[in-house]
């Protein structure tokens, strides 16, 4: 089990480092929101992972504050990057979109 | 051979195969050409990647009370992540930060020309 | 909207306190103590009663009702659907060919809100199709598909975009068309 571990601890780690590339080269804010997520979920499964290694259940309620908050900062990204934080603007968008 | 061994060998099965999504998603997040087909790859750990090892979790732990968190757990991961995806399609799609020369077909793009000017994210 | 006697309008007031949500609040909260005894749902119902007072939302009434079998049909499809469509990707990201999109509109057939919700969750649930838009008063989903070498594969992606909508129908059914969107 040991073994097994590691090894998903490894393959983890890299994907970790992979997506800390993606975040440093950008090259936009998206890009980098996006890699967050990634990283998120990443980080979760690491997590389960230490649980199943050390045979305890005292960190699932980490996995779930986790869960429920990881996406806050992927929501506000987009929000100030499609430029408009106009509600009534985008209803507009989906009127004209009607007549058409 | 109990059935402890049997699930701890599935256990084990589900914790590799997680992992290695969550290595292949990596991967493509970084490889892939633009915005779009990333986030494609950012489906993955988060919806197969994390189920297989919370179930690998499950099968170690063996408790019916963990059973639950994890279910929890895999629930509000995927309602969140479906939200937080669309907003940064949508966002993208609205910056302009899809390459067009990479689609093959485009049903939305000449709709939404006139939609507003792109604004190029920063 | 409700009309008063002296002719002015008021948002229609709905019951803070729903029976569905009060029963998920108290299963969350039984899962977090990781306990059923009494005391525990005693107080769970409680707490989401309180929830629901503080936080009233409104109620979410758009399927008459759920069909087990059906329902069963379209969790295993996802299931198929989304294990195939990760090894796809997984063969997209590791090969050396460049990846060529596109981005298809999916006319759905049904005009309920709470269809177009249910597929497009399922269809940015599973790797390959991400929602780029989705227009309300047509009922269109926009989906950028990965991995579309021709127009015949985009065809293909909106042949199953539209046969998870039926599944999904088959699963839960609808009320009536007569609080369709399709006029707003």
């Amino acid at each position: 089990m040991s073994v097994v571990i590691t090894l998903a601890a490894a393959m983890l780690g890299v994907a970790g480092v992979l997506l800390l590339v993606r975040m440093t080269v950008g090259p936009t804010i998206l890009d980098r929101s996006v890699a967050l997520d990634v990283l998120m979920a990443v980080t979760i499964c690491g997590v389960g992972l230490h649980a199943a290694s050390s045979d305890s259940s005292v960190a699932l309620p980490l996995l779930l504050a986790l869960s429920m908050v990881g996406f806050v900062g992927a929501v506000s990204i987009a929000r100030y990057a499609s430029g408009s934080d106009d509600v009534a603007a985008e209803d507009d968008d989906d009127q004209r979109g009607a007549e058409r | 051979m109990s059935w402890t061994d049997v699930a701890d060998v599935l256990a084990a099965a589900c914790l590799l195969a997680g992992a290695g999504f969550a290595l292949v998603a990596a991967i493509g997040v970084l490889r892939l050409p633009d915005l779009l087909s990333r986030m494609h790859a950012a489906t993955k750990p988060q919806v197969i990647g994390l189920v297989l090892v919370l179930a690998g979790v499950a099968l170690r732990l063996r408790e019916p009370s963990a059973l639950g968190i994890l279910a929890l757990v895999v629930v509000l991961q995927m309602s969140t992540s479906v939200v937080a995806s669309h907003m940064v399609g949508r966002a993208a799609f609205r910056a302009g930060q899809v390459r067009h020369d990479l689609l093959v077909v485009d049903e939305l793009g000449d709709e939404a020309a006139d939609w507003q000017e792109p604004r190029g994210a920063p | 909207m409700r009309t008063r006697r002296d002719g002015t309008t008021r948002p229609t007031r709905h019951r803070a306190v729903q029976p569905l949500s009060v029963v998920w609040l108290t299963v969350v909260w039984s899962i977090l103590w990781r306990d059923l005894s009494l005391l525990v749902v005693g107080s769970g119902v409680l707490v989401a009663v309180g929830v629901c007072l503080v936080f009233p939302l409104p109620p979410i009434a758009l399927f008459a009702r759920v069909r087990p079998w059906p329902l069963a049909v379209l969790a295993g499809g996802f299931l198929v659907d989304v294990v195939r469509a990760s090894l796809q990707v997984s063969a997209v990201v590791l090969r050396r060919r460049p990846v060529r999109n596109a981005v298809v509109a999916v006319d759905l057939e049904s005009s309920s809100d709470f269809v177009l919700t249910g597929v497009a969750t399922i269809l940015s649930l599973v790797p390959g199709s991400v929602v780029v838009e989705a227009r309300r008063s047509t009922h269109t989903l926009y989906l950028h598909v990965l991995d579309t070498p021709d127009r015949a594969r985009a065809e293909r992606f909106r042949a199953e975009a539209l046969a998870v909508e039926q599944r999904f129908l088959a699963a839960f059914v609808p009320r009536d068309d007569h609080h369709s969107g399709r006029t707003a």
